[in-house]
């Protein structure tokens, strides 16, 4: 018989998202789901659980983290960037942060006071 | 800034040339590096955090016995299914800190054979049983709350798929605090001086195992313990012990017990003052030569035999696919 590792997810309450809690050994998935409701969830109430093949994951590799972290220097992509400058005076659009963050906070401030 | 070099160090994986360089390695996890499964890291330090998941793997699976030995003999229902609750939350500990240790390249059934073996130890409070039923009480408090204090402690480490098995278990070790409290206040609530009589000298056997089993101070040594370094020690012995003084004690006062310690006092800055535990005779315990020790590596022995074909038919111990994230 061969084993193999799945992950295990938990969905604690209808509409949730399967959140990963941990990983156990089975040589088929029946036995991973009943191993798994033994191991994570005795004590929990949660409305569903998932086991999946840890071979059948496809992921980046811890290096490539880079590549999302790079999305986020462009602030101007994000929602936060335009509630943070909402109170900017009438003018030109402001710069990203971090470019010409001085000037910003002085007139930022300007416009609260 | 202080904090954000922190905050820095724990959001990525070590880079390739920190996890080959030893001291580098130690000096990113010193300033806050968090190593997920999969990370490239030092073979030092995959050592040091199989050994760590290993050994709380064992605790788990070989400090129940104490416990289960006493289904049998539990003497109200309600407290036999409490006990049982309580057992099977301990072996899934064991199995959860078994998968941590298995994806570090380790393997349940070796966990098993060192103990079997004597290349691994248990803590010296496995090496004892318990012989009443309110003995449980006292012991079982003491224990838990000991374990409380020192998860809350490891699990600010650095290895973090051990630190969400802790954050899993902590909240069943809560449960298991409380239902020792409670065993405690029904058995103080019989008014039986027999009773309260055990409680007591269950708590005069308990209460100095307890104390050392956070083991001897390591005062300048604390800091060359490659465990500390690699922030999967995050304590000195001395600091959990007492953390656990300054929460055990109020909760032993208020249900009214008597702590068997003459020296115990708190001390003007804070810190306790108590009756220092005999460190030879912890090491002999640890080494074997306590009441249960051989007794309870048969037990395990036997369990060990009994389950065999069920190990072998399941593959238990094969070499698993490595962590890919």
């Amino acid at each position: 018989m061969s084993n193999q590792v799945f992950e295990v997810f938990v969905i604690l309450k209808r509409g949730d998202p399967a959140t990963h809690v941990g990983s156990v050994v089975a040589p088929d998935p029946v036995l991973a789901l009943h191993e798994a409701k033994e191991t994570y969830v005795r004590r929990t109430a949660c409305v569903s659980l998932w086991v999946v093949p840890r071979s059948a994951i496809t992921a980046f590799a811890p290096e490539d983290e880079i590549l999302f972290q790079a999305a986020f220097t462009r602030d101007y992509r994000q929602a936060g960037y335009f509630t943070r400058h909402e109170r900017q005076p009438v003018g030109p659009a402001p710069e990203p942060d971090g470019q010409s963050g001085e000037t910003l906070a002085v007139s930022r401030g300007g416009a609260v006071s | 800034m202080a904090t954000a070099p922190v905050a820095a160090a724990g959001v990525r994986p070590p880079a390739p040339e920190v996890a080959e360089d030893l001291e580098a390695f130690i000096a990113w996890l010193q300033a806050g590096g968090l190593v997920q499964a999969g990370d490239p890291m030092p073979e030092s330090y995959r050592q040091h955090a199989l050994r760590i998941a290993s050994f709380q793997a064992l605790a788990e699976l070989v400090g129940v016995l104490l416990f289960s030995d006493w289904l049998e003999r539990v003497p109200a229902f309600i407290r036999k299914q409490m006990i049982t609750a309580k057992v099977q939350d301990e072996v899934g500990h064991g199995h959860v800190m078994a998968r941590v240790a298995e994806d570090l390249g380790g393997n349940r059934l070796t966990i098993l054979e060192d103990y079997l073996e004597g290349r691994s130890k248990l803590l010296n409070v496995f090496h004892y049983e318990f012989q009443t039923w309110p003995e449980i009480a006292v012991g079982a408090i003491l224990q838990n709350s000991a374990a409380i204090v020192q998860f809350q402690s490891l699990v600010k480490g650095s290895y973090l798929p051990y630190v969400r098995a802790l954050r899993k278990i902590l909240p069943e070790e809560s449960f298991h605090f409380h239902q020792a409290r409670n065993l405690i206040q029904t058995l103080l609530g019989q008014r039986d001086p027999v009773v309260r009589r055990q409680l007591e000298e269950g708590l005069a056997l308990w209460f100095p195992r307890v104390l050392a089993y956070f083991g001897p101070p390591e005062g300048e040594r604390f800091w060359s313990n490659k465990m500390v370094q690699f922030r999967l020690k995050m304590a000195s012995n001395e600091a959990l012990r007492q953390a656990w003084l300054t929460r055990i004690v109020p909760v032993l006062e208020q249900l009214g017990l008597q702590i068997p310690d003459p020296r115990l006092r708190r001390r003007e800055d804070g810190t306790w003052e108590y009756t220092e535990p005999d460190w030879e005779e912890v090491r002999r315990v640890i080494a074997g030569q306590g009441p249960a020790s051989a007794r309870r590596r048969e037990q395990v022995r036997s369990i060990y035999e009994r389950n065999r074909w069920l190990t072998e038919m399941m593959g238990i111990g094969e070499q698993h696919v490595k962590p890919g994230f």
